[in-house]
């Protein structure tokens, strides 16, 4: 797409996402609305690391750092809501700091493997340590408000959670154009080259894996107060990989809309199918595993395809040209 | 003073030596050829020039200072460009967006700037696309610039290979095989591209099997055997060196056109 056909699409998805409490009006389909900005934040979060090729499965960790540390604050001191919003980013950006710039000094497997082990440490922890509420978790958090504004429901949260979504997929947006996005691709596409043109591997990584995990805290946050509860096996080691899955879904080369479509799809999807919750992680997997095989690029791979459709019906000529070439 | 000077490189992997103990001088403004057999050790010392293996013992400067405790990124930033056996290029872009990344190390704007893209980080951003581009126009590649790397043919995804070296601004730009697998006519180019880089300055080592080509293009030669040197002269010095010819013949046939 041209910069200049950009505007006025924006433009429209702006409006309709503005309007679109007014036009659902169904409490349950905003909650699941805001589950799939939630998911998508995560989502991009993760595909940023992918950038690099690193796979991270330990967003739901980073997640659970942001949402446990606004809780903490809010309930134990008498901080505003407001303030924990971006320490909880912060507070999880530097426990991805602290935890990555060593996995990366020794390589993406060590970054995969540590992902992974500090998203069960994290969840143990907030488990077993009483101080963090135990197992059964923290009871009645409070709600965000401005005055006497509480963000109680789905209206509310819904555009509270939709600013997050803007400014993370602005930001990211603003990265991946950047000389930053540039030397993230030229890493992505190889490492070795990518250091010989003088880009400092280590350090564009343990950025991108840092940025991810701020944003990871920061909508953490945000699902605290709107739940008004936290149970550490909410984050669990499930989340992270539903995560992986709404990016390679959507399409891993598609770092921004790609988490975004796939956790719509994977929210919406068993919602219409009626599929029960306790199926879900087979039809999730199922899904998957039809997508990796038929559609490797993920949904947003499907019109790049088309041609290859059209020669199946009935253009062969073209396609045999396309071989020959 | 050499522009690079290597004294006792070594590097071992496992039991193998694949570089032994090795001094050698590479003069500004040279181009010096480095041949030797298959397994010899030329792409080992490249990767042990530009870092991307720290030696086992064994020092390389570069205008005097010491490099070979540096990352491959610092090197790459001391004025060392290079190119690979295989095309190692960023294959899903286009080809002016390869040389454009390969750019990274010409920004002065800070990162915030870059982020927000205030004007003076677009105004950079442009120049040294407009750069990338010249770089291409002077290799002959400007007309592709929006092929994709990978849709290139091979001849063609070597000089891209050069381009994307060249935007790190090298003094000192090592070339491993750039002629391999290129008909006569690319060959011929490539030759004359190497030629007009040093006349630019740059001083150029350059691994390559074809004979004819590193005859035609270098003013010295060293021979790599097993890590070490065997041999080190002119071009006419090489070609009748009873010790380099057995080297060839020892391990392939093709080596005999050395006589
Ligand atoms: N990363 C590595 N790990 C282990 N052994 C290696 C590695 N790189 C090179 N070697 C070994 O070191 C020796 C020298 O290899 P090198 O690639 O430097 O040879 P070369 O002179 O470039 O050969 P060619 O002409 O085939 O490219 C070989 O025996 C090779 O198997
Ligand atoms: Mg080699």
């Amino acid at each position: 797409m041209k910069a200049g056909n950009k505007i006025p699409f924006m433009t429209i998805a702006l409006i309709l996402l503005l309007l679109l409490p007014f036009i659902i009006r169904s409490n349950y389909i905003l909650h699941l609305i805001i589950y799939v900005a939630i998911y998508s934040i995560l989502g991009m979060g993760f595909s940023m690391m992918w950038k690099n090729r690193l796979i991270s499965c330990g967003q739901a960790g980073f997640f659970a750092v942001g949402a446990y540390t606004s809780t903490l604050l809010v309930t134990r001191t008498d901080l505003s809501f407001w303030w924990t919003l971006p320490l909880s980013g912060i507070a999880s950006a530097f426990f991805a700091f602290i935890i990555f710039s060593a996995a990366l000094r020794a390589g993406p497997l060590v970054f995969f493997g540590m992902s992974l082990v500090s998203s069960f440490i994290i969840m143990e922890v907030l488990g077993t340590v009483e101080f963090f509420g135990g197992w059964e978790g923290i009871l009645d958090i409070p709600s965000a408000s401005i005055g006497s504004f509480f963000f109680y429901g789905k209206i509310s949260n819904y555009y509270f959670v939709m600013i997050l979504l803007i400014l993370n997929i602005v930001v990211f947006y603003a990265l991946y154009k950047s000389r930053i996005g540039r030397a993230w691709t030229a890493i992505g596409s190889s490492v070795s080259l990518a250091e010989a043109q003088g880009i400092n591997v280590y350090r564009y990584r343990l950025a991108a894996s840092t940025i991810a995990c701020f944003f990871a805290g920061v909508v953490g946050a945000f699902y605290a107060q709107y739940q008004n509860l936290l149970v550490p096996n909410s984050f669990s080691f499930q989340l992270s990989i539903y995560v992986q899955m709404y990016a390679l879904l959507g399409g891993l080369s598609h770092f921004i809309a790609g988490p975004i479509i796939g956790a719509g799809i994977m929210v919406f999807l068993p919602e219409y199918l009626r599929v029960a919750n306790e199926y879900q992680p087979i039809y999730f997997s199922i899904l998957i595993i039809l997508i990796v095989i038929f559609l490797p690029g993920g949904i947003l791979s499907i019109p790049q395809r088309v041609p290859w459709l059209a020669g199946k019906f009935g253009k062969k000529k073209e396609e045999s040209v396309m071989v020959n070439e | 003073m050499p522009l690079l000077e290597i004294r006792g490189l070594t590097k071992h992997f496992g039991g193998l030596a694949a570089v032994n103990n090795l001094d050698m001088d590479v003069n500004k403004s040279e181009i010096l050829g480095l041949i030797g057999p298959n397994g010899a050790g030329k792409t080992t010392l490249f990767n042990l020039i530009n870092g991307f293996f720290p030696p086992t013992s064994g020092e390389t400067r570069f205008k005097g200072d010491v490099i070979s405790s540096l990352k491959a990124h610092e090197i790459a930033k001391k004025g060392i460009g290079r190119t690979f056996q295989q095309s190692v290029l960023f294959m899903e872009s286009a080809v002016l967006e390869n040389v454009f990344t390969g750019f990274h190390l010409n920004y002065k704007s800070g990162l915030l700037s870059q982020f927000l893209h205030t004007r003076e980080a677009r105004k950079e951003s442009n120049d040294i696309r407009q750069k990338a581009f010249d770089i291409l126009e002077f290799l002959g590649l400007a007309s592709l610039k929006d092929e994709l790397a990978k849709n290139l043919p091979h001849g063609h995804q070597r000089v891209l290979g050069v381009c994307v070296a060249l935007a790190c601004n090298p003094e000192l730009l090592l070339l491993d095989e750039p002629v391999t697998g290129m008909n006569p006519q690319e060959t011929e180019n490539m030759i004359n591209i190497i030629g007009q880089l040093r006349d630019r300055g740059i001083t150029i080592v350059v691994v390559e099997h074809d004979m004819k080509v590193v005859m035609s293009l270098c003013d010295r030669i060293v021979v790599l055997n097993y890590g070490k040197i065997i041999s080190e002269g002119s071009p006419e010095d090489i070609k009748g060196n009873r010790e380099v010819i057995e080297a060839y013949l020892g391990r392939e046939g093709a080596g005999a056109n050395v006589a």
